[in-house]
């Protein structure tokens, strides 16, 4: 009995080393993101020739800061098995509290940028708080949080506030040169965001523990790793990381309105699952939903470029990404089970 | 104690009591709520039917969706398909004028359902074939489905102008009952009969619980969830065509919206677990009326649609919690008479949840006292012009509830007022500046609190005086469900 395990575990490993190439490891969807949104840049380019000027490129990192930190925020939740919907009202939220705050109120920017911040975490906390306590399904209880959000949001001011802040619109004209273009703060925050998150996912122990919990979140327990108080810190997180969002939203459209980032939870999904996050958990980089991102924001470039294209093609296109993401990622834990099953089924003859 | 005991513990005594807690409130202070009367299209009017009617699409969507998470998954998908739905239905009828058809009626509506079921049975397929977890699965369609929704409709809201389509959103002429609850009535009881007849409800049931186990006995487990998510979609279909027959347009933007919410809340509200297992298709549709009996108690009470979210959320998240096992042990150890350390401790956080409990009950009394928060703008008015013009309120009625549904989209249809608007303006306009100026409205909006409605209509004057142009304006009207009069107001800032 003894041997046999031993010759499995042997076979296993030889079998570990050859699919590390192969179509299933975790490192292929990142692959084929990054290749894609490359053909897709540089494809379209000849055809769309302003989208050779660097400015162009920089705007997709202009543009799509907000779903880009959302898509990190995303991506920690995807990782422990979890899934958060309320990522875009949460922006609203922000938006219209800021605006509200700043306009009529003489709170100083930084202190409501403070506030917000507190606000989204503590939203997170207690959304975390339903699901990992109470054994609540993330989607129902996420589904309410976003209802809840959005409703608060009207409850502020159904009507649109504009900013008029002084401390605000200069952070939002401001620009940080860069060769041939300039990218805005919040361009640069939502790319430190993903290098700090990068460096968090693969170097400390609560990134190793979220990736073990994605794995088996029994084994997790049994391993003696802090399951619950890990998914608590991640929801608290992905609510810190949808209020950062919602504050660079609020610059870039200097604005508040109940129907501001409508749907963006799911841009965010959508960036983080095409770039590789398994939606079951425990398998995938942050560093891919910068290409998620980056391809939803291509795809955007290419239709406003064109003017002739209807916009809802974004959302169709994206979606049908996301489809063929989801079932390429099936396919391949299919394939794997098989192998598995396979190599059980020869074990047992040996035995 | 024991008949209570018996009666309290029947699996819908609980979607009872909250229904009817809510129509004993509104008995009390809603006026007239019971009133029921005749229309002039003959069909019956008032609150309980108001009720009945506006709850038929959520009830079939709920229907389907009862399946669904009774098979362990769930279809978040379904809004989305409502909007295909309404947008195939219209595309296929056309926006003529005259009524004129480009398909035939009955095929526009058997397409649309059509459609909705294939989209359904590849949600079902994506869950059951491919193994992707169900929420992933149909949020693809929840993503790409208004997308379709305005490919199909070319990106504007078709109005059909055929009849028999409105008759599908009121009443058939001689019958007085609305067509959507007939509709609604007919459905469930045949599904209803259909599911006591075979053993289907059994299978599902099955299959939620243990898929394994019902696979080792003899169900066919992952064919029967394929066919219910295919049942999902063909009551999305038809929740389609009721939606947009009330409103005898397709809206892809808004038919349909937030209502998988609203199906998956009907389905909690009536005593299901949302994990799956046993089920109970008639606490459903009692949780689909329950919502609707909330929706339009606060209609009644004037409270802003907006709010309405925030109290579908707050009921959802107390439900859950209290089907959820862990909270539901920790009440019993807060409870019990037992006064051992442990449970010391639980009492401690039992005060403390009493505590945050009432924290947040008087930060929800301090909103509804007040409930806008909003500041007061104040405006600098340099110009203002009334005056009175005679108007003709047609349908006050479907006009408010229409603007609580989030679908106004032309006050015309209901008041005869705007002919002459344009032209009064110009000539107010004229009064004011003597370079002649064009008027581009930039955005409109409808308010309406008890018996008064309330157009206010932004815009922006296209004129060479550089003193009027680049300057947002809005005129204001305001006319009452009684009187056949209106006041205009002009204002510029």
């Amino acid at each position: 009995m003894e041997t046999g395990a031993t010759i499995r575990g042997k076979e296993e490993i030889n079998m570990e080393n050859k699919r590390r190439f192969s179509l299933s490891s975790p490192t292929m969807p990142l692959v084929i993101t990054f290749v894609l949104f490359l053909a897709l840049y540089f494809g379209f380019s000849f055809r769309y020739t302003p989208m050779l000027k660097p400015q162009v490129f920089y705007n997709i990192f202009i543009d799509n800061a907000t779903i880009l930190i959302l898509a990190v925020g995303i991506t920690y939740v995807l990782l422990i098995g979890g899934i958060d919907i309320s990522v875009g009202s949460v922006v609203a939220l922000v938006c219209m509290a800021t605006a509200y705050l700043l306009e009529f109120t003489t709170l100083h920017p930084v202190v409501v940028m403070i506030l917000m911040l507190i606000m989204g975490a503590v939203f997170g906390l207690v959304q975390g708080t339903f699901i990992t306590y109470f054994d609540m399904q993330p989607f129902i209880v996420t589904l309410a949080g976003q209802y809840f959000a959005r409703g608060m949001t009207a409850v502020i001011n159904e009507e649109t506030i504009h900013i008029s802040n002084k401390v605000y619109q200069s952070i939002a004209r401001f620009q940080i040169k860069l060769p041939g273009g300039f990218i805005s703060p919040i361009g640069l925050l939502s790319i430190i965001v993903l290098i700090i998150s990068i460096f968090v996912l693969q170097y400390t122990k609560f990134g190793r523990n979220i990736y073990a919990i994605g794995g088996s979140e029994t084994s997790a327990l049994l391993m003696g790793l802090p399951v619950k108080r890990t998914k608590l810190a991640v929801y608290t997180l992905s609510g810190f990381l949808s209020a950062l969002a919602g504050v660079t939203f609020s610059i870039y459209m200097l604005s508040g309105y109940t129907l501001h980032a409508m749907g963006m939870e799911m841009d965010a999904i959508a960036s983080s699952v095409i770039g590789g996050t398994s939606l079951t958990g425990g398998v995938g980089y942050v560093l891919g939903s910068l290409f998620g991102t980056t391809i939803q924001g291509t795809i955007k470039t290419i239709i406003s470029l064109d003017g002739t294209i209807n916009s809802w093609y974004t959302r169709i296109i994206v979606a049908a990404l996301l489809c063929a993401f989801i079932v390429m990622q099936s396919i391949f834990t299919k394939s794997k089970e098989r192998v598995k099953r396979k190599e059980k089924s020869k074990a047992k003859t040996t035995n | 104690m024991s008949i209570i005991r018996k009666i309290t513990s029947r699996r819908l005594f609980w979607p009872f009591v909250g229904f009817f807690a809510i129509i004993v409130f509104n008995i009390f202070f809603t006026p007239n709520f019971l009133e029921i009367s005749l229309n002039n299209d003959g069909m019956l009017y008032g609150y309980l039917v108001d009720i009945f009617n506006r709850a038929a699409p959520l009830i079939i969507l709920a229907t389907g969706m009862t399946f669904v998470i009774a098979t362990g998954g769930i279809d978040i998908s379904v809004g989305s398909l409502c909007a295909i739905s309404a947008a195939v239905a219209c595309y296929m009828m056309g926006g003529d004028f005259n009524g004129v058809l480009r398909y035939p009626f009955w095929l526009a509506l058997l397409s649309a359902i059509l459609v909705c079921t294939a989209l359904g049975l590849f949600n079902g397929f994506l869950v059951t074939k491919l193994d992707i977890p169900p929420v992933v699965a149909t949020l693809i369609l929840l993503t790409a489905g208004r997308g379709i929704a305005q490919l199909i409709t070319s990106g504007q809201i078709i109005t059909v102008y055929y009849k028999p389509y409105y008759y599908i959103g009121t009443n058939f002429p001689g019958i007085v009952f609305p067509t959507a609850f007939l509709v609604a009535l007919v459905f469930v009881v045949i599904v209803f009969l259909f599911i006591k007849n075979t053993s289907l409800q059994l299978f599902i049931e099955a299959s939620g619980v243990n898929r394994k186990a019902s696979m080792f006995s003899g169900i066919k487990s992952s064919n029967i969830t394929w066919l219910i998510y295919g049942f999902s979609g063909l009551c999305a279909g038809i929740s389609g065509i009721l939606l947009s027959s009330m409103i005898r347009a397709a809206d892809a933007n808004n038919a349909g919206l937030n209502y998988e919410l609203d199906a998956i809340l009907a389905v909690a509200l009536g005593g299901n677990s949302l994990i799956g297992g046993r089920f109970s298709l008639m606490g459903s549709v009692l949780g689909a009326l329950t919502i609707q009996a909330l929706t339009t108690t606060m209609y009644a009470k004037d409270v802003s649609p907006a709010v309405l979210p925030v109290v579908k959320a707050i009921v959802v998240i107390i439900i859950c919690t209290f089907q959820s096992e862990t909270f539901r042990t920790i009440l019993k150890k807060a409870f019990s008479r037992d006064t051992s350390l442990a449970t010391k401790r639980m009492k401690r956080t039992r005060n403390l949840a009493f505590a945050g409990a009432l924290v947040i009950l008087i930060f929800f009394v301090v909103i509804s006292i007040n409930p806008r928060l909003n500041p007061t703008f104040s405006i600098p008015e340099r110009v203002m012009l009334d005056f009175e013009e005679a108007i003709n309120v047609r349908d006050f009625d479907k006009l408010k509830s229409l603007y609580h549904e989030n679908y106004v989209e032309e006050v015309n249809d209901y008041v005869d007022l705007i002919a002459v608007k344009d032209e009064k303006l110009m000539e107010m306009l004229s009064a004011i500046s003597d370079t002649p100026a064009q008027l581009k409205i930039t955005k409109t909006r409808l308010t309406i609190t008890g018996d008064t409605a309330r157009v206010h209509t932004n815009m922006k004057l296209i004129t060479d005086d550089e003193n009027l142009a680049n300057k947002e304006y809005f005129y204001e009207f305001k006319f009452q469900k009684s009187k056949q009069a209106g006041t205009w107001k002009l204002v510029l800032l």
